[in-house]
C-alpha cells in the first residue's frame, strides 16, 4: 500500500517510536527530534529522482511516531544506503540508519524479506559467506575458479556450528516468522 | 609503509566467491609493490546483507572479522568499499555502546574469539595511494596519458563522521594515483552519484539506470576507461554493462577496471596475473593503447 493510503488510517504509536528512538541512540546517531526538514537529505538522495524516497519525510513520519505505516510502506525498500542523507545532515540525523531500523522492525512482523536479501543470509548462516565460491566464465569464454587462480580456498569459520549457532541467535527475530 | 600493524587481507564475499580479478589482482600488486600482507583462517561476510534485519547480526559478523585480526596482531586490508565502510562503522558503534558490546562479545565468546578493539579496517584504496604519494609509482612503464574517469563509490567516501579513505566531497586520491602512473584524469558531472551496487538486490532496475547513467556519463566526457577500487561498483559499471546500456537506452563500451588492476597494469604485471579475462567490459581497448 502507498505511504500516503496507509497515513490517511493513521495513529500514533509512542512505544515503537521509542524502540527506534533507543536504537538509534544506541549507534550513536541523532535522534528524528532534531530534524528541522531542510531536506539536504532528500536533495541529495540517490532513490529521491528514480524511486520517490523521500528521506526527510521518513525522518519527520517517525518523530511524530507513524512506525507502523512506515514498516507497513514498500519504500523502505527503496533505499540504496548511498549514505548521503546522513553525510548531508547538519544535525546528526542518519535516515540511512532509521531506514535500516524500520526494514528490521517489518521483517521482524513477517514482511516477505526481499529474495536477494534472503538467499544472502541463508547461505551466511551455512558457509559465512553470501553464496559459494561460482565457477566463472570470462570473455574469452575460458572458465575460472579459485583452485585454477592459484587463490587459496574461499574463507570459512573455523568452528561453522558455533558461528550458525551465534548467527541463528542474532535472527531468532527474523527467522521466527519464516 | 605507515602501517602500525601487520595486515590482514580481507577480500570480502564479491571478491572470494565471483569476482576473482578483485583478489588476484589485488595479491600481486602488494607482491609488486612490497607491501606485507597475510592471510588470515576463518573470516566471513562482513554483514552487510543482514544489517537491514539485525543490527546484532552485522555487529557480530564485522566484530568477528576484526577478531579474527587481531588474533594475527593486525589491521583488516578490505578490498571492499562494502566492507570497509560496515567494518569501520561496526567498530564506531562498538566503541560507542558498551551494551551493544557487552552483547557482541558474549557472542564471539561462543566461537572462542576475542574483539579488543584494536584492529581496524584499511582499505586497499588507501594502500595504493600512499604508494603513489610516496612515489613508489614512478618507475611504472606509465599509462601513456589514457583518460581516467575515477569512480570511488559511495560507501568509500562516506559518511566522514567517521574515518574513510578519501574526502566525501572532494576526493583526490584515485586521481592522484592516475596521475602517478601517467595518466589523465577525466572529471565528469555524476563522479560522486551511486552505481546502484546495493540497491540492485531489491529494486535492480532503478540500479541499472544508475551505472548506465553513470558510464554514459564518463564515456560522453571523452574517458578512455573508468576505474574504480569497489567490487560492488565493477558488479555494476562493468559486469552489468550491456543490461545498464539496455535500460537507458544508450550504447556502453568503456572499460571498466579495479584500481589494482590499473596500477598493475602501469608496473607490467601480466594480464593473467590481474584476471583482466574476467572483466566483461572490453578491457582490449586500454590494452591495445598501452600496447
Amino acid at each position: 500500500m502507498a505511504l500516503v493510503d496507509l497515513l490517511t488510517l493513521a495513529e500514533e504509536k509512542p512505544e515503537l517510536k521509542s524502540k527506534v528512538y533507543r536504537e538509534l541512540l544506541e549507534l550513536g546517531l541523532s535522534t528524528p527530534d532534531y530534524c528541522y526538514l531542510c531536506g539536504r537529505c532528500s536533495g541529495g538522495c540517490t532513490s529521491m529522482r528514480l524511486l520517490e524516497l523521500k528521506p526527510h519525510e521518513i525522518a519527520a513520519l517517525a518523530r511524530d511516531g507513524f512506525i507502523e505505516e512506515l514498516v507497513g510502506s514498500e519504500i523502505i525498500w527503496a533505499c540504496a544506503q548511498c549514505l548521503q542523507c546522513r553525510e548531508r545532515c547538519p544535525q546528526g540525523v542518519s535516515p540511512v540508519d532509521i531506514i535500516l531500523k524500520l526494514r528490521s522492525i517489518a521483517v521482524s512482523r513477517g514482511a516477505e524479506l526481499p529474495e536477494e536479501l534472503s538467499k544472502m543470509m541463508m547461505s551466511i548462516l551455512d558457509t559465512g559467506l553470501i553464496q559459494e565460491p561460482r565457477e566463472v566464465v570470462g570473455r574469452s569464454g575460458r572458465k575460472y575458479t579459485r583452485e585454477a587462480l592459484r587463490l587459496p580456498p574461499a574463507p570459512r569459520p573455523k568452528d561453522m556450528a558455533a558461528f550458525s549457532e551465534a548467527l541463528m541467535s542474532t535472527l531468532e527475530v527474523v527467522l521466527g516468522g519464516v | 609503509m605507515g602501517y602500525e600493524l601487520e595486515l590482514v587481507i580481507y577480500p570480502g564475499c564479491l571478491a572470494s566467491t565471483e569476482l576473482y580479478a578483485c583478489e588476484l589482482s589485488a595479491r600481486r600488486v602488494l607482491d609488486a609493490l612490497e607491501v606485507p600482507y597475510r592471510d588470515a583462517e576463518g573470516l566471513s561476510c562482513c554483514g552487510m546483507p543482514v544489517k537491514s534485519m539485525s543490527t546484532l547480526a552485522w555487529l557480530y559478523l564485522s566484530a568477528r572479522n576484526l577478531a579474527l585480526a587481531e588474533e594475527h596482531g593486525g589491521d583488516l586490508l578490505t578490498l571492499c568499499s562494502v566492507c570497509d565502510f560496515h567494518i569501520s562503522e561496526a567498530r564506531r558503534v562498538l566503541k560507542h555502546s558498551r551494551e551493544l558490546r557487552a552483547k557482541v562479545e558474549e557472542l564471539l565468546d561462543q566461537e572462542g574469539l576475542r574483539y579488543a578493539g584494536r584492529a581496524r579496517a584499511v582499505s586497499m584504496l588507501a594502500v595504493l595511494a600512499e604508494a603513489a604519494e610516496s612515489g613508489k609509482l614512478a618507475e611504472s612503464r606509465g599509462l601513456s596519458g589514457l583518460k581516467v574517469a575515477a569512480h570511488y563509490g559511495c560507501q568509500t567516501l562516506r559518511p566522514s563522521d567517521m574515518p574513510r579513505p578519501d574526502h566525501p566531497e572532494a576526493p583526490g586520491r584515485l586521481e592522484a594515483i592516475v596521475k602517478a602512473l601517467g595518466g589523465e584524469p577525466v572529471d565528469y558531472p555524476e563522479k560522486l552519484s551511486c552505481c546502484g551496487g546495493i540497491l540492485v538486490y531489491t529494486r535492480r532496475e532503478a540500479a541499472l539506470t544508475l551505472a548506465g547513467e553513470k558510464v554514459a556519463a564518463a564515456q560522453e566526457r571523452g574517458a578512455d576507461l573508468i576505474v574504480t577500487p569497489c567490487p560492488h561498483c565493477m558488479k555494476m559499471l562493468d559486469q552489468s554493462q550491456k543490461a545498464a546500456a539496455g535500460v537507458v537506452g544508450k550504447p556502453l563500451s568503456t572499460p571498466v577496471l579495479y584500481a589494482t588492476q590499473l596500477v598493475g597494469l602501469a608496473l607490467g604485471l601480466s594480464e593473467e596475473e590481474l584476471g583482466l579475462d574476467l572483466n566483461s567490459s572490453p578491457v582490449e581497448k586500454v590494452l591495445e593503447r598501452l600496447g
